[in-house]
């Protein structure tokens, strides 16, 4: 009885890989506008990519950085129209991402659970339900009514990720937001997550965290290069991806950067 | 488990929409988004004058100086104006400044908010009118600082008042719908910003901002006629004959074209901005 919830159909999407040439040579001014010889470097980022997602399915994506998971997550979630093919998908879409778009520092905590709030569609009545138990799990009630400047930039991703997980949607989309706070929230945010996956419709996370993949997923698929390489149950995806050493280490240093900021 | 029979559908997410689906859409957004509306309106304007002693009291004192300088520079170049001439530039100065702020952030609605724009779906739209929504009230707010000169110069209240909220409507309405349609072409190409914040610079001089339409010289008739194609001259000059409780002194033919030019320019401006939307995030 289990329905299709998402469905991509051959989708291609390719990115402008520079930004506009300088000057007025060569008509480089209405190039830009696609009026003319077009001369532009295009990166394809989803390479004529097929994939149906069934109702009660958890989808993990692996793959290297930039490979195209974000992006396939980001068309499934409205941000990007497909330049080929199409994307279908049945019920609400909630993309955790970025987690805590939209805040302001001047504004109190709880002011700003509004907005977020709003921004992730949900009208004052709905988060005036959900305000106690987004208090409650981000641990931040005795800031909640301080001005959000002087929150750490932990206490900001606890509130974000706090709002953003506050309700069911039909299809969930987690990109990356696993690795939030110290050590207890994490561990707390991933359970969170966990009841979330269990309750949705549909679910897809892109990770590098494998073990996470192979714990949450029911299904997993390889993204390389714009491409589907590999599909099928999480513990077979994840053991034919092999992370290269050089950018895994890459990546640790520039997490570490960017904590440490 | 959620109920999800409801919505079983597959549906196209992001399908392309033709001109005119394209403003039902954005009628839609508008009406199913407007907590969201409220939510931003409400923030930008609380926060403008944040972390300011002052506060509020900035939207009418600037208008308050700016007319200054500009009355002593009309003084030294033109001679003695008319009594009333601070008060006609107060409000041309607003007016202008309301238009040309609408069409600014329209413009920019989608650069200006690339970070939010890339990590959350939501009608991109609700940017431009939240951010002329708030001008429209800071404006509004800031047209009381008329109040005590109407006492000054012995202008009593009349029913004329309510061209006001209409003239700065208009105002608003022409930088928003200017603002749209230009807004995805800047995203491919920021020239568009450069160009037409010039424009909105010159075009202050071509409108009557630190001059009133009575005021153009009679014998240059002619000329006012092409002055008065600019769209934003009649919003200015309703604002300014509503608190005077005078007639326009324009044209009902020139007044209906601005009317219309205002409309319209928001219609094909949001067209065009639903047309290209969606497939322009991509370049920033």
């Amino acid at each position: 009885m289990s329905h299709t919830t998402i469905l991509l159909d051959h989708v291609t999407l390719t990115f402008p890989r520079s930004r506009i040439k300088r000057g007025l040579k060569e008509g480089a001014f209405l190039r830009s506008f696609g009026i003319g010889a077009s001369g532009e470097e295009t990166f394809t980022a989803l390479d004529d990519v097929s994939l149906e997602v069934k109702q009660g399915e958890v989808l993990g994506l692996v793959g290297r950085n930039g490979a195209g998971k974000s992006t396939l997550l980001r068309v499934i979630a409205g941000i990007y129209r497909p330049d080929k093919g199409v994307a279908k998908r049945a019920g609400q879409v909630s993309l955790l991402a970025g987690v805590g778009v939209g805040f302001h520092g001047n504004m109190s905590g709880r002011e700003n659970v509004y907005l977020y709030g709003s921004i992730l569609g949900h009208s004052p009545r709905d988060i005036d339900r959900m305000l106690d138990g987004i208090i409650e799990f981000s641990g931040l009630r005795d800031f909640i009514d301080q001005p959000l400047r002087t929150y750490s930039s932990g206490m900001k991703t606890r509130l974000g990720f706090s709002v953003a997980s506050a309700v069911q949607p039909e299809i969930l989309l987690i990109d990356e937001v696993l690795a939030a706070g110290d050590a207890e929230f994490r561990e707390r945010s991933t359970e969170r997550i966990k009841e979330m996956v269990k309750d949705a419709g549909s679910v897809l996370i892109a990770s590098h965290s494998l073990g996470t993949i192979k714990e949450l997923c029911n299904r997993a698929i390889l993204v390389q290069k714009g491409k589907i390489a590999a599909s099928g149950p999480p513990g077979e995806v994840v053991d034919a991806y092999v992370p290269p050493a050089a950018v895994s280490d890459e990546e640790i240093g520039s997490r570490k950067s960017a904590s440490a900021t | 488990m959620p109920d999800i029979s409801h919505s079983a559908e597959l549906v196209e997410i992001n399908a392309p929409v033709s001109w005119p689906r394209g403003l039902a859409q954005m009628w839609r957004n508008l009406t199913t988004h407007h907590h969201l509306i409220n939510n931003f309106v409400r923030r930008d304007v609380r926060l403008r004058y944040r972390d300011s002693a002052l506060g509020y009291f900035w939207s009418l004192f600037e208008p308050l100086l700016l007319a200054g300088v500009y009355y002593v520079l009309f003084v030294i170049i033109a001679g003695k104006p008319e009594p009333r001439y601070p008060l006609w530039i107060i409000l041309g100065v607003m007016t202008w400044g309301l238009f040309s702020k609408s069409l600014n952030d329209a413009m920019t609605c989608l650069t200006r908010n690339e970070g939010m724009i890339k990590q959350v779906y939501f009608p991109r739209e609700l940017f431009a009118f939240t951010s002329v929504g708030s001008s429209l009230i800071i404006t509004g707010l800031s047209t009381l600082v008329a109040v005590p000169m109407m006492a000054m110069y012995g202008i009593g209240p009349s029913l004329g008042l309510l061209m006001v909220p209409v003239g700065l409507a208009l105002a608003g309405l022409f930088g928003l719908g200017v603002g749209l349609g230009l807004a995805c072409a800047n995203v491919v190409n920021r020239d568009v910003e450069f160009f037409s914040r010039f424009l909105t610079r010159a075009g202050m001089f071509m409108s009557p901002v630190m001059w009133t339409v009575a005021m153009a010289p009679k014998t240059r008739a002619p000329w006012l006629k092409y002055l008065l194609l600019n769209p934003v001259a009649v919003p200015i000059t309703m604002v300014r004959s509503g608190i005077e409780g005078k007639g326009l002194g324009i044209s009902a033919g020139f007044v209906t074209y601005s009317v219309c030019a205002c409309i319209l320019s928001f219609l094909f401006g949001a067209m065009i901005f639903k047309r290209f939307e969606a497939r322009v995030v991509k370049k920033l």
